[in-house]
């Protein structure tokens, strides 16, 4: 807003509170606020700025403390008790050294109790006061090797923090990282507590809750625990919920094992097996197409096509890898928890059996690509009732019969092409049905 | 002619300022204070102040009290077979309040100030609005109730620049509000509190105590669930809440299917039970001295309102607090309806009180949720618009920027509150922004936020490049009601009967008698059913004297007997 301030409150520029007051109400009757709320504001606002003019210049500015705050560290009076200023800061700052103290001797729960009953003394009752002892202490407790929480948790309740964290930042300089701090062990803290109740006399979805906590806050890797205990799927929605609770939080409290987060991070990842699979299915895929062109194409020179081929085949070999690591990643430990991997495992998982299987039976067994496609469609009908396996069994039920029975020269191609086309338009369908889904 | 209604949670009060003065009216039984509790009647009539009260007990399921905690809430509160929102129930005691103020004035009324807590929210300020609109009542002002408190102790006062501190506990809120009075401005500097903590939460320490003692005697689930034998200890509570003052030990006594149970209330554990209470107390007080900017020991003055600072732990704990003693020497109880009186009389101009000008406070920040690029985008923060304890009216700018290539739509959604996360806020609305896509950063609006003088928040937000604007006043919120269900909620309260404010007199006697005869044993039990039955008796023969007689023979009997109970 560029308007002159002064012309504004309609007097000469000056220093003087009174008169700039005095200026303000006489102008208050003319834009009155419930009139004129435009003018209104703008006589506030030059207001203020007149006031903040007349303090910078009757009050040195104070150098900027470490602490925003430390200006106001000048201690009160208490007339009541009628101790100087000084001496109340001095016995402010003896209250801090000597729960410092207890703190590190006798331990947080001994320190919490000594600050409740020193609440009681006239010194902390006193308005002021206890702002200015967070002053003295807050900095020094943050220097502590091991964070003191639980009386951090006990302060923030007095002096509600995290509730008012504007201010507190605005307070101390390293406010926000410290409540980022207590918010986190606030989650570790309430999972731990949960983890210690005992399971006798709980409901079913509290006995989940208790289990989960334990899993997540145990300092052991998952490979420990009993798998029994994770067939049950709903379980793991369970730890899903609490992880993303840890996660939704800036930092991740110390007191967590990192490694047991990831494994359970992972572990709950339904899309973590995508990528590798597709490859080594794209490139199987590959091979079929392959043989299928040397054979067709050139009967005589069979063999340095598939030279040929071969060469093509390190790709190949990479993707097979590629499938390899994916097994060992996420099959093998899911193994013996079939059920949890049925829910959980990536459908890709079921496209990896499928189409191995089929190529297994085409090249090994020799069998029909019909019968192959058939039984597959049949097993993911059965075992998931897949949109997918519907889809195959559309194509088989019309494609394949019209090859075999018209034997159209060259349709393999196009029967080939249909097949890779169509496994892509799968594995794209379900990853956008399945990312929406989660 | 515009009056000032102090719409309590415990009690309300309704004031006017006349012949130069604020003066309270009294309601059909001739005092100030009239119960905010709302009940049916064995008809399905209303039932509204003190008969409602004596009926809690006696008929607990068709009778409700302290609703306005659940103000601005979706919560539905049934009274019988039918069921209420907190507005409707508020309108329905407003219309009794604006009942007795026709009759007071002898003209009808049609414009009403009404006080509400500081530290109420948009939500819950709008609820009120809706409230007196229910009442038909054209609401032309909300006040805050320690501002009304601050102007009934300060339009007359002689010195002519003092700041002083409101300390406003109330039936079911507490505000804190620090002002300053010069040149016949009255300018509020900072307003704090909590919306959830009274008089009514100690009174629920003293119950849950009262019940722990009678659990040794009596079912649990009995006490937890049947209603008469809760306002029963919810009354005995409140007597030796009171009491406190006067007697380190305070006895109890519970009739119960026809056997007498009794037990004690000792002060000392009520004090060592409020402890965390008091904690509470404190904070509020804390951030409205830091707010304004104005040491303790500047303050020229420290004012108790509100029942609740009746309570001798309150005072000595503010008197310890601040190294001296409060004020108090204006009923505090009555302070804020003289003072919503007075701000009646400024808005119509009174030619005695031309020359205050008051400027309140917002209470809360206000503003937008926004995403910060630290090491990842991360989202949940919030970007203040208008700082708490802004002079209102206000209205501030903010711009804002797309975070995403091409983005076309921006959603600014508006959060109150003190924490820089806006899940730890409160959320008020949202409104959609189309914006022209292109890449990120080069879209820009700004969002500006409109505070009016009662309170109520307008968020409009424009384009930087075309100055298309969208704006919306939040009213989203599933708290407040729509416009739609205003005008519904309008008629179904129009066809319920309020009960005839000439009776009011002799449904309380009957409703009082009804009460004690449940509460007795024995031989004044007896004296007191025939009491019942005669005097029915005689309202049914409707000679209004021998009515008036009787009527009058019977208070002092039943005060008689109450006295002695307690």
């Amino acid at each position: 807003m560029d308007i002159n301030i002064w012309q504004e409150l309609g007097i000469e520029p000056t220093q003087d509170k009174k008169t700039i007051k005095r200026a303000y109400s006489q102008r208050l009757k003319q834009v009155h606020p419930e009139d004129d709320p435009d003018g209104f504001q703008r006589l506030r606002f030059a207001y203020e700025q007149a006031l903040e003019q007349q303090q910078y210049f009757t009050k040195p500015i104070p150098e900027r403390p470490m602490s925003p705050r430390l200006e106001k560290q000048k201690p009160a009076s208490f007339r009541f008790v009628r101790v100087s200023r000084q001496e109340c800061y001095q016995q402010l700052a003896d209250y801090v050294s000597i729960l410092l103290n207890v703190l590190q001797t006798k331990g947080e729960q001994i320190a919490i109790a000594t600050l409740k009953q020193w609440l009681q003394q006239p010194i902390l009752l006193h308005i002021e006061s206890r702002e200015q002892f967070e002053d003295i202490l807050l900095p020094k407790l943050i220097q502590l090797p091991q964070l003191p929480y639980q009386l951090l948790l006990f302060l923030d309740r007095l002096g509600h923090w995290r509730k008012e964290s504007l201010e507190f930042s605005r307070r101390f300089e390293f406010g926000e990282d410290l409540l980022d701090k207590i918010r986190a062990y606030l989650i570790y803290y309430s999972l731990a507590r949960l983890a210690s109740v005992s399971l006798k006399q709980k409901n079913k979805v509290e006995k989940r809750k208790i289990l989960a906590a334990r899993l997540l806050v145990s300092q052991y890797r998952p490979v420990y625990f009993r798998w029994k205990k994770l067939l049950r799927s709903d379980l793991l929605d369970v730890i899903k919920q609490l992880l993303a609770e840890i996660d939704s939080e800036v930092v991740v409290s110390e007191y967590f094992n990192q490694a047991t987060l990831n494994w359970w991070r992972e572990a709950i990842k339904p899309s973590s097996i995508t990528w590798s699979v597709i490859q080594g299915l794209v490139l199987l895929l590959w091979i079929r197409l392959a043989v299928d062109i040397s054979v067709e194409l050139n009967h005589n020179h069979f063999w340095p096509v598939f030279l040929l081929l071969m060469i093509a085949y390190i790709p190949i070999a990479w993707g097979l890898i590629k499938l390899k690591q994916a097994i060992n990643h996420y099959l093998l430990p899911k193994f013996r928890i079939l059920r949890l991997w049925l829910r959980y495992g990536s459908p890709l998982v079921w496209h990896s059996v499928f189409w191995t299987g089929f190529l297994l039976g085409l090249f090994v067994f020799n069998a029909s690509i019909d019968l192959i496609f058939l039984s597959g469609f049949l097993a993911m009908w059965l075992l998931y009732g897949a949109w997918d396996a519907i889809i195959l069994g559309f194509i088989i039920a019309i494609i394949a019969p019209a090859v075999n029975l018209f034997s159209i020269p060259y349709f393999w191609i196009a029967n080939d092409v249909l097949l890779l086309l169509s496994g892509f338009f799968i594995i794209q369908l379900y990853l956008l049905v399945w990312l929406k889904r989660d | 002619m515009i009056i000032g209604i102090d719409l309590g949670t415990t009690n309300s009060l309704v004031a006017v300022w006349k012949d130069e003065q604020a003066r309270l009216i009294p309601n059909a039984l001739g005092k100030y204070l009239t119960p905010s509790v709302v009940g049916l009647d064995d008809n399905g009539d209303i039932l509204v102040g003190q008969v409602a009260k004596e009926r809690l007990m006696t008929h607990s399921q068709q009778t409700t009290a302290h609703f306005k905690r659940y103000m601005g809430t979706q919560k539905v509160i049934a009274l019988g077979k039918k069921s209420f929102r907190a507005e409707e129930l508020s309108a329905l005691v407003l219309k009794v309040l604006k009942q007795d103020a026709e009759v007071f004035l002898g003209e009808a009324v049609t414009e009403a100030v009404i006080t509400v807590p500081a530290y109420f929210n948009d939500a819950q300020r709008k609820a009120t609005k809706v409230a007196g609109e229910l009442a038909g009542l054209q609401v032309s002002r909300l006040i805050n109730e320690p501002t009304a408190a601050a102007l009934a102790y300060g339009v007359n006062q002689k010195r002519d620049e003092q700041t002083i501190l409101v300390f406003d506990l109330g039936g079911g809120t507490y505000d804190v509000t620090v002002l300053e009075f010069f040149d016949g401005v009255m300018e509020v500097h900072a307003s704090t509190g909590d919306n959830f903590l009274g008089g009514e939460d100690f009174t629920t320490l003293l119950i849950e105590e009262s019940k722990r003692k009678l659990g040794k005697f009596m079912d649990k689930d009995v006490l937890d669930e049947n209603k008469g034998i809760l306002s029963v200890i919810r009354n005995q509570a409140e007597i030796a809440k009171q009491n406190f003052a006067q007697q380190k030990v305070v006895e109890s006594k519970l009739v119960w299917q026809g056997q007498t149970y009794h037990w004690q209330l000792e002060q000392k554990r009520f004090e060592a039970l409020s402890e965390e209470l008091l904690y509470r107390l404190r904070t509020p007080i804390e951030r409205a001295l830091r707010d304004s900017r104005i040491k303790s020991s500047e303050l020229d003055d420290i004012i108790l309102v509100g029942g609740a600072t009746r309570m001798q732990m309150i005072k000595r704990m503010v008197a310890t607090m601040f190294g001296r003693m409060p004020s108090c020497h204006i009923n505090p109880d009555e302070v804020v309806a003289l003072g919503a009186a007075m701000q009646a009389g400024l808005k119509s101009r009174d030619s005695a009180l031309k020359e205050v000008v008051l400027t309140d406070v917002a209470p809360y920040t206000l503003g937008i949720e926004v995403v910060k690029h630290e090491r990842h985008l991360n989202t949940g923060f919030f970007l203040p618009v208008i700082e708490r304890n802004t002079v209102i009216p206000a209205s501030r700018v903010k711009d804002v920027y797309t975070v995403n290539d091409y983005q076309k739509l921006v959603m600014v959604r508006v959060y109150q509150g003190e924490s820089h996360l806006v899940k730890e806020n409160i959320f008020l609305g949202e409104l959609e922004v189309n914006v022209p896509a292109k890449k990120v950063g080069e879209v820009g609006i700004d969002v500006r936020f409109t505070y009016d003088i009662n309170g109520l928040l307008e968020v409009e937000a424009s384009l930087h490049d075309t100055g298309d604007t969208v704006s919306v006043v939040i009213e989203d919120n599933p708290g407040v009601l729509t416009k739609d269900e205003i005008a519904q909620r309008l008629k179904s309260l129009e066809k319920l009967k309020i009960h005839p404010r000439d009776e009011t007199e002799n449904r309380v006697v009957l409703a009082r008698l009804q009460r004690l005869y449940e509460q007795n044993l024995g031989e004044l039990r007896q004296v007191l059913g025939d009491a019942l039955s005669e005097f029915m008796g005689i309202l049914d023969y409707q000679d209004p004297e021998m009515i008036t007689e009787m009527r009058e023979q019977l208070e002092e009997f039943m005060d008689k007997i109450e006295q002695d109970y307690y």
